[in-house]
């Protein structure tokens, strides 16, 4: 005992004994989880202002939120040019290349990739992105007196082109906004039943010719998705064919529609639950799975799968992209313009990890990586069109051309709430910080975006 | 009006895997930290850090050796902003009489006591070989650092804990050789 081996040994027993013998307290897993779930929602905490206080709260808000936006503009316009343009939209139109004087080098920390089949990853920046800016048109929040502070934020791009915007509006509603811009409002959440304090909006929505499948949420402050409905493009009826009271225990994942029917998936605080498939044209709700720790349906490559126990469930096998990691711990669509997939993967591990684009392409051999982070950084993928793919990194949009490798952000310092893109037919459309706060709709047609060079 | 979307994957697989290795996540918490509110803390701090890139953690070869090596940079990154706080033991402090080394450590709770006299980088890679059995390299490349690097924290964190113990216990002599 009096030997090193013999403490070794003594030290092992004795903080396995005494690391063993002392528990956490009560909940206390269940806290950890709480306090980390809650920063990525709604704040818990609600200020109460007497209601004679509301006309005065309300225009005090919106004063604050002009001149925020004001300089917010300003400075935006002034960083773009030097000095401040013509509304986006009236500028002159977009050459054919936005190339900058001089090239602004790679991020520091970012690390060079190989040229591939053509494929030219990130390697430069563009100084003035505004001939790529100036391709896209505002949509909405036009007037110059008036404040719309919920604007039209992108629930999902049809095949036609056609916006399924959300607005934060009371009551809510759901818009659909054309490629020429003009907005039908499909819905109105005026049917919810509400109590003092709660409000309802759409969350979530997809299209196809015939229907559009929607998400009601519901709630007082933190909103969950609580009603699950279809508008009939044909008819103009509405159908709700799932509801739930506010209170809940049940969670509703983001549905999906999938060959003329929705698919969702139901679970409890626990992660256990079924997957539903509801036709419309019938009325008929099928339980098409159940399982725990269930993930909500996902569509990769034409096809419809899910995550339950950690394993990938196959409804309708799809065309998966090649090199993509479908059997990999987490299953998520790849972005994808029909032709392109790119998606995310990590690269290194702590203090040192990366996220990595990979883009895959039916005519190349694996998935090329187009765009590396520098460590600890962060890129979500968003939209693929053509040989551009777009991503979000902490506060803005990025573009890549994939022909040059020259990258741009046409829409810099937008925040990081509203901040998304999504193509469908040939219309790209972005949200971005409006000029009258909420969610700024621009819509691009893809075939007039300039290449992008340094 | 702030919109709280449903969980996704993530928040399912982030829920399944707390609950499924918070206790582990606790006492490696306790042995680096010395109670049970800092260690509860700690991993609360280590996981509201992580969830936001959660996929990361999911993207990992060994999700709990990632979100380990992540509470360690966790306590040893806090415990550099608060070097002044002093650590608070929450059991009895261990009073020891004249026996030999080996038994006072494998006393219950004394080498714990010991630990928290070791700088934070030693008391981390001590508790990484002998409550986790990890080897140098990995040891290493949890504390970014070279291997010979971790096999010095770990001697004279030996070292230290015996100086420690022959402090406390003037009539204990812990086995030569430890340095």
């Amino acid at each position: 005992m009096s030997d090193l081996h013999d403490l070794e040994q003594h030290l092992r027993a004795d903080l396995a004994a005494t690391a063993t013998r002392i528990s956490p307290s009560p909940g206390a897993p269940e806290r950890a989880i709480e306090r980390a779930l809650t920063p990525a929602r709604a704040p818990r905490e609600r200020i109460h202002v007497p209601r004679w206080l509301l006309p005065l709260t309300a225009a005090a808000t919106v004063l604050i939120l002009a001149s925020a936006t004001v300089l917010l503009i300003d400075a935006r316009r002034t960083s773009r040019s030097g000095a401040p343009p013509g509304p986006v939209g009236t500028s002159p139109a977009p050459t054919s290349s936005t190339s900058a004087p001089t090239p602004h080098p790679t991020p520091s920390g970012q690390p060079t990739l190989p040229v591939v089949d053509g494929v030219h990853p990130a390697s430069c920046r563009v100084a003035d992105p505004s001939g790529f800016t100036n391709a896209f048109r505002t949509v909405g929040n036009a007037s110059p007196t008036s404040y719309n502070l919920a604007g039209s934020p992108i629930l999902s791009v049809t095949s036609d082109g056609d916006v399924l915007a959300g607005p934060r509006t009371t009551p809510g509603r759901l818009d659909l906004i054309s490629p020429a811009g003009s907005v039908t409002t499909l819905y109105k959440t005026t049917d919810v039943p509400l109590e003092l304090d709660e409000s309802a909006m759409i969350t979530a929505a997809q299209a196809d010719s015939r229907w559009v499948e929607f998400a009601v949420s519901i709630g007082n402050g933190q909103l969950d998705v609580r009603r699950l409905a279809v508008f009939d493009r044909a008819s103009g009826a509405v159908t709700a064919f799932r509801s739930l009271p506010v209170n809940s225990p049940i969670i509703i994942l983001p549905p999906v529609l999938f060959q003329d029917a929705v698919y969702w998936t139901e679970v409890d605080s626990g992660g256990s639950g079924s997957v539903f498939r509801y036709d419309p044209a019938t009325g008929r709700t099928d339980t098409i799975g159940s399982g725990t720790l269930l993930s909500s349906p996902t569509l990769i490559g034409g096809g419809l799968y899910w995550q339950r126990g950690g394993q990938v469930v196959t409804y309708r096998p799809g065309r998966i992209p090649a090199g993509y990691p479908l059997g990999g711990p987490k299953i998520g669509s790849p972005v994808t313009d029909g032709t392109t997939s790119v998606w995310a993967t990590t690269v290194g591990s702590p203090p040192d990890a990366r996220v990595e684009l990979m883009l895959s392409r039916p005519d190349l051999k694996a998935p090329i990586a187009i765009y590396q982070t520098p460590a600890d950084g962060f890129a979500d993928p968003r939209a693929v069109v053509g040989p551009f793919v777009i991503w979000k990194d902490a506060t803005s949009l990025v573009v890549l051309d994939t022909r040059t490798g020259a990258t741009a952000t046409p829409f810099p310092a937008s925040g990081p709430e509203f901040t998304t893109a999504a193509v469908g037919g040939t219309v790209l459309a972005i949200n971005e910080i409006g000029s009258k706060g909420g969610a700024q709709l621009l819509l691009a047609q893809t075939n007039t975006l300039p290449e992008l060079r340094c | 009006v702030g919109v709280n979307e449903a969980p996704v994957a993530g928040d399912l697989s982030f829920v399944e895997f707390v609950r499924a290795n918070y206790l582990g996540l606790f006492r490696t918490a306790l042995l680096l930290t010395g109670g049970v509110a800092s260690a509860e803390d700690l991993v609360q701090d280590t996981l509201v850090k992580l969830y936001p890139s959660w996929w990361r953690v999911e993207a990992a070869d060994s999700r709990m050796a990632y979100v380990r090596r992540s509470l360690t940079n966790t306590f040893l990154t806090s415990r550099r902003r608060s070097a002044a706080t002093e650590l608070v033991m929450e059991m009895l402090p261990h009073a020891p009489t004249g026996r030999d080394a080996g038994d006072v450590v494998a006393d219950r709770g004394f080498a714990m006591q010991l630990l928290t006299r070791l700088s934070q980088r030693q008391r981390a890679a001590v508790v990484m070989r002998y409550f986790h059995d990890m080897d140098d390299a990995q040891i290493a490349d949890a504390l970014g650092c070279r291997r010979a690097t971790a096999r010095s924290l770990i001697s004279r964190g030996l070292a230290a804990m015996r100086a420690e113990s022959n402090r406390m216990d003037n009539a204990v002599a812990l086995p030569g050789g430890l340095t």
